[in-house]
């Protein structure tokens, strides 16, 4: 056994699941094991959101690593009596939003298709069927204007409230609700060009 | 019991935001209305869609590693994650800053004061008994602002210096401040290998005040002391 594993082995002995709050305040007394416990538990979260924002796996990584430098050194704000997860996700947003700004560029749906092309192709041993609508979505999904597809994302994948996206992504429940109603209305129309709702019809019935 | 199409629309938008299914009114008014038929065929795909899509794992990825590493690099964990210490010192360089700007406001008010002329009270036929004249008025009206000048400059001496020290344990610290290391951009690798680098201290540059305060209460005497001495 390596060193690594053998540290992740008595982290995980260490640190027992447990609240956010609770773990939350073990890090901010400077319990290493518990950073490492956290970072372990929202690492994916966080890249998930990046990943999908940015288009691209390696600038995600990047951010992602930022987001946590920035989480661990203002944990003392975050507010004990709300959630963690839209906190968190607040700071990843904006972080991949200064990451789109000094990129200077919005991402290539040709980027974001490729990378997660290459996802989904890690985890997709088990899903060879003619027609896997969640990969139809998630390719949908990569042709969305970057609004419209955090907003799916946080929303139908993440199951935050409007309010809580509003405040993640900067702007009110109404707009929020107009993007999630464009996001189904165009995915929608992306997947009948795909000749999908014609199967699923059939299907159905 | 069937619904209207009005109803219908509002019956989706109410399952849509609720995240709920759909009533059997629903379903059997899409049965029977062409119209809501096709948008309630658009509501099913794209459900069995997203529920295929919730289905499948997300994009797997483990940085735990070169975060923490990051972290220990910039910071220290314990560091990290504490309070801010660039805040604390801010706040105590902001403290002693106010506390000095008082007392020399304080000093230069009580100068001012002793040498001004009294108005004592008495009776309208007495005569004002002869007084030992103080010797700081025996001195030139120039000689006078000269003095104060002398003091305010020592004083905003021992103020700079102070800026000096509190700029110091900034710089000490500066490893907080992502803009001054710029270790955050850095990729794990880069992370794990690149030492901290601290800006070099310009020796011969006098630290710039943090805040107006004293300079406004400095100017502010050196012109009533020049009105005077108009």
């Amino acid at each position: 056994m390596t060193l690594a594993a053998e540290f992740r082995f008595k982290a995980a002995a260490d640190v027992p699941v447990q609240s956010d709050l609770e773990l939350v305040e073990l890090c901010a007394t400077g319990n290493a094991v518990a950073v490492r416990a956290f970072v372990e538990r929202y690492q994916s979260l966080v890249f998930s959101l990046c990943l999908r924002m940015l288009g691209h796996r390696e600038d995600a990584e990047d951010t992602v690593q930022e987001v946590f430098v920035r989480v661990f050194r203002h944990l003392d704000r975050w507010d004990r009596a709300r959630p963690l997860r839209p906190w968190l996700l607040t700071i990843a947003a904006n972080r991949c939003r200064t990451a789109l700004e000094r990129r200077s560029r919005l991402p290539s749906q040709n980027e974001l298709a490729v990378d997660l092309a290459s996802e989904r192709r890690a985890h997709s041993a088990h899903q060879q069927q003619e027609v896997d609508l969640g990969e139809e979505l998630e390719l949908a999904l990569a042709e969305l204007r970057e609004e419209y597809r955090t907003a799916f994302v946080l929303y139908f994948r993440e199951e935050l409230s409007y309010q809580e996206i509003g405040e993640v992504l900067g702007c009110p429940q109404g707009t929020v609700k107009t993007w999630l109603h464009r996001a189904r209305a165009q995915l929608v129309e992306r997947l009948r060009e795909r000749g999908i709702v014609y199967e699923i019809s059939e299907a159905q019935s | 019991m069937s619904m209207t199409c009005e109803q219908f629309q509002e019956h989706l938008g109410e399952v849509l935001d609720a995240r709920r299914a759909p009533d059997d009114a629903a379903r059997q008014h899409a049965a029977e209305c062409p119209a809501c038929g096709s948008q309630w065929d658009d509501y099913s795909l794209l459900e069995a869609a997203i529920r295929d899509w919730r289905s499948r794992p997300g994009p797997t990825v483990d940085l735990t590693d070169r975060i923490v590493a990051a972290l220990q690099t910039s910071d220290g964990t314990a560091r990290a994650i504490g309070p801010d210490r660039n805040q604390t010192l801010r706040r105590q360089a902001g403290f002693w800053s106010a506390l000095v700007t008082v007392s020399l406001v304080l000093i230069a008010v009580v100068m001012v004061m002793r040498d001004a002329p009294r108005n004592v009270a008495r009776a309208p036929d007495e005569k004002p008994a002869p007084q030992a004249v103080p010797e700081s008025l025996l001195a030139p009206r120039e000689q006078q602002v000269a003095d104060i000048r002398v003091l305010l400059s020592d004083a905003g001496s021992a103020w700079y210096g102070l800026a000096r020290q509190a700029a110091v344990q900034a710089e000490d610290l500066s490893v907080f401040v992502p803009d001054l290391t710029g270790g955050f951009g850095l990729s794990g690798s880069e992370a794990a290998t690149s030492p901290v680098k601290k800006p070099a201290p310009e020796k011969d540059e006098e630290p710039a005040p943090a805040s107006g305060r004293l300079k406004q209460a400095i100017d502010f005497l050196f012109e009533t002391a020049g009105a005077q001495d108009a």
